[in-house]
């Protein structure tokens, strides 16, 4: 997993329970590489998964909840940070669409190694898209997070619907229709 | 607290993720390189694609459509690919399968991609060069025709040529090698093989130097060889050896061999056997250094004989001239007459044989200087009389009017040219007269043509004899020496002479009529101040008395005649008998002057002059060479010996009188002028020149003096002056010559305390260290002050 997923997490916690709560979910989640991660770097996604999990219980919010919140904060420092991948974008569906054919191949020449995962996008009349999220890492609240700071970016009124296809949480279809 | 703990191990957290950061960018930056690299490679090899691709479409593009020689492209199966015009014309002429066909049969031979070949195809009469080459990648090849049939043409009509030039230098028994460029035979053609006595068969694969040479003529062949490596032609000489073992001296010419490409592929030597002239100007030079030895064999051998001979002489003259003043009875004064005579004869006959081995080692010189013709004619004829008298012939002389008085030239040589031929009259008649005629032919303005005639009434000269009467050694017949006596040089020397004075002796004769000889000189008119100083001999004979004398000679009968000679004037005689008793004698006592013979055991007279002039503690007397020898560049040597005149014998009395007060004179003068220049000063009667000799040189004509003396002080200031600027800038040469033009007029107005430094300066300045003469130098310029002084008083 990218370095900035954790790092950008690791700010997230620190703004949102501070200095002490980092220190505390690092320190007890016996992490391989200490909790020093840098933007550039590649870790284990267990690491996250051991950060999430210390996390939720000390604030006693669900894993889902606190993926689903930092997925929405993600697509904001995205959207801050690599402005060309919105050059010229100004529909939420096509932009949605664009993360399987445009932005991760994109991303995969940076970062060869980087593990992505799959947004195969279907459209289902104007105003609803059907996008299949596939991934080994299960992590399809932090996808959804990220769907919705997309609609937000796009100031969109729109639902994001969620149907698990497997029961893993591996791949997961997420309906979004515009009202 | 606990805060803080905190934010140190976020600090902490954050400083291991930069440095791990970091670690990651200098990974991709490596990354990078290597990335770089590769990519710059396959630029390099897209290039060379491009260029390959470039140069293939380039060779395409220039297909030669318009070519009016056939081309034809064709793949790797032999399939015509394309042909241009020319190309289809010849398909449609000949079989096209068949040339096709040899095509693929060359390609399959082996042609790598890229490769070129040169194959000739026959097409009925015509032959075609055939240049093909392996496309690359496109996997065909072009084929280029050419036809050749004309260069062939002319290549065989250039090897006909060559081969019809070649036989023309065989026929001129030239023999023609070719050798490669390693020197090694390729080709010996048959005259060279008839030269050397090998077959080509033989030579074929040789090294051609291991076969012809040894030596240095090895190493003069392979030097000429690599000029042939640059293109270059010589033509030098060596020696080779037969087959045989015999030996022969070859000219060489060498030229290079080419190939078509213009390539040096070898050379080709014609040799010229040149054994026979070489061997014949071996000969000739082994000749001339014999010829040349026994030159300088017969001028050592004459010089040696002119010794031995005069020494007796001089003893012999010596002797009678004693004689002739004891108190003799008239019956011996008869003898002593016959004696006189008979020697005055020998030594005639001597410098006869000295004259002639002049003439023949080109020695023979003229002394020129003025004499007066009558003088010439009077002292012939007083010479002459005698003989005459005693034939009862008559001696008569006719002179033209108008001859001017005085010549330049050498009156004693015209003197001994007239008394020969008189001699020669007299000799031959024996009743009549002899006429000596001299006759002015041309006057000139600076010179005379004067023919001079000797006439005789005698037995004359047979036409068959008269062009071999000036051969030397040789008399008209044998039984003329056997008649008259006589060496048969004279008319030889005679003629040489006159040939030296510019003229040429003739002869008019028949036999039994009387001979006529005449010759004809053009003289240069000379006046009075032409004539050299009259040796006045008036000696006086007080002088001598007294004078201590050590005399230097081996021979005793020259001893005995100096002593008898000495003993009349109470001269003080102290004889030794070689160079180093005279050093030895020397050391002991002081003299005034030494007689030095030259020619003496243990030490000669030149070393022992030497010794003595290097030995500083000898008060340096004058030195008086006595010598047989008559040569006169040989006595000119002795003076550079320290020697200060020189007297060839037999020698006058009085010469050798008149010498001995000079020389002891001039150490006098010399003497005081050293020991105090002050004392000279003053003492204005010891007077460093004298005007005497102008005196006797104008019988007393005073005008003329004076001019003399004027034009002295006119001219001989400058001179000084530019003797004084040439040894300021140490040009030793001017000043020898400056004191070459000095010397003259010094001389005649007897300046004699300068006379050797002037002699030494001119002649002996190298030998001199510069203080000497610089001390010369500013003596001369001195005195000179000096004698202008004396000169204006005297006027």
């Amino acid at each position: 997993m990218k370095g900035i997923v954790f790092t950008e997490f690791i700010e997230l916690v620190e703004d949102k329970f501070g200095i002490e709560m980092v220190d505390k979910i690092i320190s007890s989640a016996e992490l391989p590489s200490g909790g020093a991660y840098t933007a550039v770097g590649t870790y284990s996604h267990s690491e996250m998964v051991s950060l999430l999990t210390e996390l939720s219980s000390e604030t006693s919010i669900s894993i889902q909840d606190l993926l689903l919140t930092y997925g929405a904060h993600f697509f904001s420092v995205l959207s801050t940070s690599y402005p060309a991948f919105f050059k010229g974008q100004d529909d939420c569906f096509s932009f949605l669409e664009s993360i399987d054919n445009y932005i991760h191949p994109e991303v995969l020449k940076l970062y060869p190694d980087a593990e992505l995962p799959h947004f195969s996008a279907e459209r289902v009349g104007d105003k609803e898209l059907s996008l299949v999220y596939a991934s080994d890492r299960a992590l399809s609240s932090f996808a959804e997070g990220l769907i919705q700071g997309t609609v937000k970016y796009f100031n969109v009124d729109a639902t994001v619907e969620k149907q698990l296809l497997e029961e893993d949480g591996t791949k997961v279809r997420f309906v979004i229709k515009i009202s | 607290m606990s805060n803080l703990e905190a934010y140190k191990r976020a600090f902490e957290r954050e400083r291991k993720a930069r440095k791990e950061a970091e670690k990651v960018l200098e990974e991709k930056s490596s990354q990078l390189y290597a990335l770089n690299q590769e990519l710059m490679s396959t630029n390099s090899s897209l290039e060379f694609l491009i260029q390959e691709r470039t140069e293939e479409l380039e060779q395409i593009a220039r297909f030669p459509e318009e070519d009016p020689f056939p081309v034809f492209r064709i793949d790797i199966n032999g399939e015509l690919v394309y042909s241009n015009e020319a190309g289809k014309q010849l398909l449609n002429k000949f079989e096209k399968e068949d040339i096709l066909n040899q095509f693929k049969k060359w390609v399959d031979e082996g042609l790598e991609v890229g490769e070129k070949k040169i194959e000739t195809l026959f097409l009925a009469s015509t032959t075609f060069r055939v240049d093909f080459i392996h496309i690359t990648k496109f996997n065909y090849i072009n084929f280029y025709l050419t036809d050749i049939n004309e260069q062939l043409h002319v290549e065989r009509l250039l090897k006909q040529s060559e081969a019809k030039y070649k036989s023309v230098i065989e026929n001129m028994r030239l023999g023609l090698l070719e050798v490669d460029n390693d020197n090694k035979i390729t080709r010996a053609y048959e005259q060279f093989c008839v030269l050397t006595g090998y077959s080509e068969e033989e030579l074929i694969g040789k090294i051609a130097v291991d076969v012809f040479t040894r030596g240095e003529f090895t190493e003069q062949v392979l030097a000429q060889q690599n000029k042939r490596l640059n293109g270059e032609e010589s033509v030098y000489e060596a020696q080779i050896y037969k087959k045989s073992g015999e030996q022969l001296w070859v000219l060489i010419s060498g030229a290079p061999l080419f190939n078509e490409n213009g390539e040096v592929i070898g050379s080709m030597g014609i040799h010229l056997d040149i054994t026979e002239s070489k061997n014949n100007e071996e000969e000739l030079i082994s000749s001339r250094f014999q010829a040349e030895a026994s030159a300088k064999s017969k001028e050592v051998f004459l010089a040696n004989m002119s010794h031995e001979i005069r020494t007796p002489m001089n003893a012999i003259l010596g002797m009678i001239e004693l004689l002739f003043r004891s108190n003799c009875t008239d019956n011996q004064l008869k003898y002593l007459n016959v004696i006189s005579k008979s020697a005055t004869n020998l030594l005639t006959i001597i410098n006869d044989i000295l004259d002639l081995s002049k003439v023949d080692s080109g020695g023979l010189s003229l002394q020129l200087g003025g004499f007066r013709i009558n003088e010439v004619i009077e002292h012939v004829l007083q010479l002459s009389s005698l003989k005459a008298e005693e034939k009862d012939l008559l001696l008569n002389v006719r002179t033209t009017e108008n001859l001017s008085s005085v010549f330049v030239g050498d009156g004693l040589r015209l003197t001994q040219v007239l008394i020969n031929l008189i001699g020669n009259a007299i000799k031959f008649t024996d009743r009549g007269a002899i006429n000596l005629e001299v006759q002015l032919l041309n006057d000139l303005e600076d010179r005379q043509e004067v023919l001079f005639k000797i006439l005789d009434t005698g037995k004359g000269i047979s036409k068959e004899n008269i062009q071999r009467v000036f051969e030397p050694f040789r008399q008209e017949d044998e039984s003329i020496s056997k008649k008259y006596g006589g060496t048969g040089l004279g008319l030889s020397i005679t003629q040489s002479l006159i040939r030296l004075m510019g003229g040429e002796i003739c002869v008019n004769s028949e036999l039994g009529k009387g001979s006529e000889f005449y010759f004809t000189l053009t003289l240069t008119k000379g006046d009075e101040s032409s004539l050299p100083q009259i040796e006045h001999l008036e000696i006086d004979y007080a002088e001598l008395k007294g004078l201590k004398v050590l005399l230097a000679e081996d021979n005793l009968f020259n001893q005995a005649v100096v002593e008898g000679l000495f003993e009349e004037h109470n001269i003080e005689l102290t004889i030794v008998q070689n160079g180093a008793e005279a050093v030895d004698q020397v050391k002991k006592e002081e003299y005034d002057i030494i007689l030095m013979d030259v020619q003496m055991p243990v030490l000669n007279g030149l070393h022992a002059t030497e010794q003595i002039r290097n030995n500083k503690e000898i008060n340096q007397p004058p030195i008086l060479a006595l010598t047989a020898n008559a040569f006169k560049n040989e006595c000119e040597k002795y003076l550079k010996y320290g020697m200060n005149d020189y007297l060839s014998k037999p020698y006058d009395p009085d010469h050798l009188y008149q010498k001995m007060l000079s020389l002891v004179n001039q150490k006098k003068m010399a003497l005081t002028n050293n020991i105090s220049t002050s004392s000279i000063e003053k003492n204005t009667e010891n007077r460093f020149c004298s005007l005497e000799k102008l005196y006797q040189m104008s019988s007393n004509n005073e005008t003329f003096v004076l001019k003399m003396v004027d034009s002295f002080l006119e001219h001989t200031p400058p001179i000084l002056s530019e003797v004084a600027t040439a040894q300021k800038e140490h040009n030793w040469e001017r000043v020898s010559e400056l004191c070459h033009r000095l010397k003259a007029s010094y001389n005649t107005l007897s300046i004699d305390v300068l006379k050797s430094d002037l002699y030494s300066l001119e002649r002996e300045c190298d030998t001199l260290s510069v203080e000497q003469r610089e001390e010369m130098v500013d003596r001369i310029i001195s005195i000179s002050n000096k004698v202008f002084e004396e000169l204006k008083q005297e006027k």
